[in-house]
């Protein structure tokens, strides 16, 4: 099960993830992030990970992505930092972050 | 009125052959009798002095004589309505005495005054009454009247008499013609409502689902019988009151809501409810039975209304209700076959909340086959406590004293002494031991999702919840629910909790319907729960609900008698396992292992052993003992919480007191910001002192 709650602020709309990023749910996270980005146009859009125990591969593919379109990943265990590294090709732990980046 | 008379003819009696004839043709030409009478009338005023022809028709069923036509140029005075009875009409005279009936002087009229009366109101001075009938039935009269006395001789009443004959089978035949029409027309009426009847069939016999089975039953009845109305009620046994789960009102204002809840008491719907009758309802009836619904339906315009139960095997299950802007719009044979429908709806209803339950229950299953899955993956290894010590007997003993009843039972032991063992063990021994016992590790699910994994949510509760999930609470229904580290359940949640264990009931995310519980709660900690309340992070009423019944598991160091049992249990499972065969274990190891006071309990040990057996060659255990001199020479001195909290000291110093990020304390602990955070916050340690 994964819960995600939407931040949205006048300086960035944050996905808060709790649970596990795998199976349909990684359909959810997409769809919930193609329909924020219509509305994140000139905010960072920020993926915290800091409650997340397990990624899946599909949902590795899909932080990858969401990554490659400008999102920033916060995490905090070894075992997620370790997944977004292999992920994202980033620094292990802490921001993830990636400068110029477009929404999809 | 002026006297007619007759007129002269040459020969009267070809005249009079000529006029029969010309009346048969008539009467072969007009169908209905309206237009027949007009005809007759032009006809036989040639021949026969009359100021008014009329019918009458006889009623065998009420035993009355009914005006039916009457031909005449002023209108008639003192028409007796609902007819005149047999006894007082001359038409019955006639029909008994297959004679004409002829009165020469109304005013002379002694045997029917009533008929004398009538006649005198309207200046009729003599009458001829022909009776009608045919071989198989008796048919009424006809009357021909005149305002002048003894207007009518011997061969007027004769030729009268041949033209009754003639019109008597006229009237037959247009009385069997309007009954065939009248058969007619009620066969097309009911063909109507059994296509319809079919129709509300077809469609709610395919729908499983209540949704779908009220789309498809308001889709029947939609601009069918000219409704402007039509609506079902549920009865909802939570809060004994009827639910409007279906509305289908189009040209309503809105002041009539869908699932807007009626009671019973103060409702039309729930009068019928009650009554189990349906019934045809006025504005005013509908006034006296429940003013409340009068005020609603009498500001939507409605004028009448149709109420009937969903009655199935006797029970009630709600109502269906139609209605019309049209006053006295149904009638009996509307509450017939909506009773008809009623019944195939109440079918169908009882049917869709069967696999409702149906659905909730094979969802409740699936889950707890998942669960218990995972419980065999993961903890067969648990089958038994091992131990023989006064200290673990004293422990089994209070957990048989208190497992055959339904106290909740909080059980305190450092980590690894084997608390959620214990809880099993309470499971096992009470009366709850064929239910499920479900547990849950309160520190091992993120904040933000340890009330949804205790309570369930509906489908659409919050982001990501894609299908609806049951909770750990409804699953342990009539079983055991152990929640581990309970004392790592947020505050804001506890409450939650606390309803739970005082009302028995809940509702899940996302839902507000009240589900109500019988699972017992066995709640276990390694945290010190009174101190937490001090320092109000627990709270007070909770904590007394929970700590009914406390037992405390003792520590291995404090039941070191049964190291030498649980070391000797824990190889043969191991070596079984690997495939060895140890046979004997050094005394210097055991002794060895004896003096060590592990500080994981049995956890460690466990561990410990399952190490030393891998690397066990022959049929002696081979202990790592320097292993266990190294640590309980630390061990000594340190204790755990010491250990601990110099750890997270010494990762803060490091980390320039930064918790989170790649280069915090947190990141260098290997463990989560929120851990170390509430690590810190049970040892007392501040970050700004780094």
């Amino acid at each position: 099960m994964l819960k995600i709650t939407l931040h949205d602020s006048a300086g960035e709309f944050r996905l808060k993830l709790e649970g596990r990023l795998s199976g349909p749910w990684v359909r959810e996270l997409e769809q919930c992030w193609t329909t924020a980005a219509s509305t994140t146009s000139g905010r960072r859009t920020v993926v915290d990970l800091g409650e997340v125990d397990f990624i899946d591969p599909q949902g590795q593919l899909l932080l990858s992505n969401m990554f490659a379109h400008g999102v920033e990943m916060e995490a905090v265990t070894p075992l997620i930092c370790s997944v977004l590294k292999e992920a994202c090709q980033a620094p292990a732990c802490g921001t993830v972050e990636r400068k110029a980046g477009s929404t999809p | 009125m002026t006297p007619s008379t007759a007129p002269s003819s040459p020969d009267p009696t070809r005249a009079r052959y000529e006029t029969l004839l010309e009346v048969a043709e008539s009467i072969s030409a007009h169908r209905q009798l309206s237009t027949l009478f007009s005809d007759l009338s032009r006809l036989l005023k040639r021949l026969v002095p009359f100021d008014f022809i009329s019918l009458t028709l006889v009623d065998h069923k009420e035993r009355v004589v009914r005006l039916h036509i009457l031909e005449t140029d002023q209108p008639i005075l003192g028409k007796p309505p609902g007819g005149t009875p047999f006894d007082q009409t001359p038409t019955i005279a006639a029909l008994q005495t297959r004679r004409p009936y002829y009165i020469p002087d109304v005013a002379a009229e002694e045997r029917f005054p009533v008929i004398r009366e009538i006649l005198q109101a309207n200046g009729i001075q003599s009458v001829c009454i022909l009776p009608l009938f045919t071989a198989q039935r008796d048919l009424g009269g006809l009357h021909f009247g005149s305002l002048t006395r003894d207007a009518y001789s011997a061969e007027d009443i004769e030729f009268m008499g041949q033209v009754a004959r003639q019109v008597a089978v006229a009237v037959d035949n247009a009385l069997h013609s309007e009954a065939a029409i009248a058969y007619e027309e009620q066969l097309a009426r009911e063909r109507d409502r059994l296509r319809t009847l079919l129709d509300v069939n077809n469609a709610v016999v395919t729908c499983l689902e209540t949704s779908q089975l009220f789309g498809a039953i308001a889709d029947s009845l939609r601009g069918r019988f000219g409704l402007d109305y039509a609506s079902l009620l549920i009865y909802d046994p939570e809060i004994h009151a009827l639910k409007l789960r279906m509305l289908d009102f189009p040209g309503g204002t809105g002041a009539i809501q869908q699932d807007a809840v009626v009671p019973l008491d103060d409702s039309l719907a729930g009068y019928v409810f009650r009554t189990r009758e349906g019934r045809l309802f006025s504005l005013a009836e509908i006034r006296e039975v429940s003013p409340t619904t009068f005020k609603l339906f009498s500001g939507e315009g409605i004028e009448s209304l149709c109420s009937v139960p969903l009655l199935l095997r006797g029970t009630a299950l709600g109502t269906l209700n139609v209605a019309s802007r049209q006053p006295d719009r149904f009638h009996t044979d509307d509450l017939q076959f909506f009773t008809q429908v009623a019944g195939q709806v109440a079918i169908a209803i009882d049917n869709a909340l069967s696999y409702q339950r149906i659905e909730e229950l094979n969802a409740r299953l699936a889950e707890e086959k998942i669960y218990l899955e995972d419980e065999i993956r993961t903890d067969n290894r648990f089958e038994e406590i091992v131990g023989q010590s006064r200290a673990l007997k004293a422990i089994l003993k209070q957990v048989e004293t208190v497992a055959p009843t339904d106290s909740t039972v909080l059980i305190y032991g450092e980590t690894g002494t084997g608390k959620e063992l214990m809880a099993r063990a309470i499971h096992d021994l009470s009366a709850r031991k064929q239910g499920t016992f479900v547990k849950l590790n309160c520190a091992a699910i993120p904040t933000g999702l340890l009330e949804s994994e205790l309570f369930g949510h509906e489908k659409g509760a919050f982001t990501g919840a894609i299908a609806q999930r049951i909770g750990r609470f409804e699953l342990a229904h009539r079983g055991t629910i152990f929640l581990d580290e309970v004392g790592e359940i947020p505050i804001e949640l506890q409450s939650k909790l606390l309803r739970v264990l005082q009302e028995r009931e809940f509702e899940r995310l996302g839902s507000s319907r009240t589900i109500r519980t019988d699972a017992r709660l066995v709640a276990a900690t390694n945290r010190d729960l009174g101190e937490m309340v001090e320092a109000r992070e627990f709270r007070a009423d909770l904590y007394y609900r929970l700590n009914v019944f406390p037992i405390t598991v003792p520590p291995l160091r404090e039941r070191t008698d049964d190291i030498p049992i649980l070391v000797q249990y824990f190889v043969q499972q191991y070596a079984r396992r690997m495939n060895r065969r140890i046979t004997s274990i050094p005394t210097e190891s055991m002794n060895a292992l004896s003096r060590y006071h592990w500080p994981g309990n049995i956890r460690e040990l466990q561990n410990f052993i399952e190490r030393a057996v891998i690397l066990t060659n022959g049929s002696t255990l081979q202990v790592p003992v320097r292993e266990l001199k190294r640590t309980v020479g630390g061990a000594a001195v340190v204790t755990l919480e010491t250990a601990e909290r110099e750890a997270i000291i010494r990762a803060l110093r490091d980390a320039a007191g930064k918790v989170g990020g790649d280069q915090g304390a947190a990141a260098k602990l290997g463990m989560k910001r929120t851990t170390l955070q509430a690590k810190m916050r049970k040892l007392g340690i501040e970050t700004k002192v780094f």
